[in-house]
């Protein structure tokens, strides 16, 4: 079904909304939960959670990219639960990797910057913007949708070596452009 | 800065960025019997699975396609030669390799001779591409000719041509792989030789 007319669904506060949105994005909100938790339950629980919130959230919202709107929701969903399930000790999954990854592009001495989330929102954004093509799907992939390097490399028709290979060329190249930006003061 | 508040900035980067490999995963969906509880690693095999499935439909097309390219132009060539020194048209359907008659059947050398004295023939498997390539060579000339075959399905991957045959690699219904060598001036086959699969 047409993305517009699941929306529409919700604007009319129809409920078919929710289960056309299990069918046709189940399984891809499911693949980043677990990416995440590493725990199906909990997973979905999460997806469930964003069905909830995306029925809270339209109206009024009318996403532009339906998917990337209720994979957004289901990321945050799933990172709030990670780090819950983190206080009490519980194992992550994919989330692991992915956060020791993105360590690495931090800048050395770099201070708190709680307070300048929106510049470094801004930054991502810009770097985001500098990768190729390619490079930035693998990026996509890796850091967002949280997927595990050997679908990735399946899905982008290459070696789990090169992606890994990409992937840590983009976190040095992250790291430089960080540090360029100030973000290591 | 930490790592969590950078992964959670990543999160918040324009959708534009993301729409693309959403496109693709949607595809990707379309074959993932990926019921909801699917994993990555699930869905890694599946797609695995997909990818070889569009390989081999895009191996059968190129199949089809180089067949269909090579018959065109051996049997152009064919006819363009009997009429140069016959002056009459070479009947295409020698040619066609489904229709030859087997004249003459020899056991499959993967070294030897192909040919009586003249033609000697070289079998060796290509890891990298994975086929079957066979040279022959002109004992009497030098001249090298090679042919590949696919070794899972068998099919032509090229033939070749020289002074005095037309080579070309194919499958046998009942022997497996065979190269049969034809006569470019009357298109009759000279010698077909095979191998069990």
């Amino acid at each position: 079904m047409d993305d517009k007319i699941i929306i529409q669904h919700y604007w009319d506060r129809d409920e078919r909304a929710i289960s056309e949105t299990a069918e046709k994005y189940g399984a891809f909100c499911s693949g980043i939960a677990e990416g995440i938790l590493n725990n199906r339950e909990d997973a979905n629980e999460c997806v469930n959670d964003t069905y909830l919130k995306t029925w809270n959230a339209i109206p009024p919202q009318k996403p532009k990219i339906f998917p990337a709107f209720i994979g957004r929701i289901v990321r945050n969903l799933s990172f709030n639960r990670y780090m819950m399930n983190k206080a009490l000790k519980r194992g992550g999954g994919q989330i692991e990797l992915v956060l020791d990854e993105l360590e690495e592009s931090i800048p050395d001495n770099s201070a708190d910057i709680e307070s300048g989330e929106a510049e470094l929102r801004e930054a991502i954004e810009n770097f985001v913007s500098t990768l190729s093509e390619r490079n930035r799907k693998i990026f996509v992939r890796r850091y967002w949708l949280t997927e595990d390097v050997r679908y990735i490399a399946v899905r982008m028709n290459m070696s789990e070596n090169s992606v890994s290979a990409v992937l840590k060329r983009i976190r040095k190249k992250l790291q430089k452009y960080l540090t360029e930006r100030g973000f290591d003061v | 800065m930490t790592k969590y508040s950078l992964y959670n900035a990543i999160g918040e980067i324009n959708e534009k960025y993301i729409k693309d490999v959403l496109l693709e995963e949607s595809e990707a969906h379309q074959y993932a019997h990926l019921s909801e509880s699917s994993s990555h690693y699930e869905r890694t095999i599946v797609m695995d699975v997909v990818r070889k499935k569009k390989r081999n439909r895009i191996f059968i097309a190129a199949v089809v396609l180089i067949m269909t390219a090579v018959t065109a132009a051996v049997a152009g060539l064919l006819k363009k030669d009997n009429r140069e020194e016959n002056g009459n048209e070479n009947p295409v359907k020698y040619f066609n390799s489904r229709s030859i008659e087997m004249p003459e059947m020899i056991e499959f050398v993967d070294n030897g001779y192909l040919d009586g004295d003249d033609l000697y023939l070289v079998c060796y498997y290509d890891a990298d591409k994975e086929e079957n390539t066979f040279e022959i060579k002109d004992a009497v000339t030098g001249e090298v000719n090679t042919v590949r075959t696919d070794t899972e399905t068998g099919y032509i991957f090229s033939s070749a041509v020289s002074e005095k045959c037309i080579y070309i690699a194919d499958r046998d219904e009942k022997n497996g792989y065979c190269i049969k060598a034809i006569d470019r001036n009357t298109g009759v086959l000279l010698k077909k030789n095979n191998r069990n699969s």
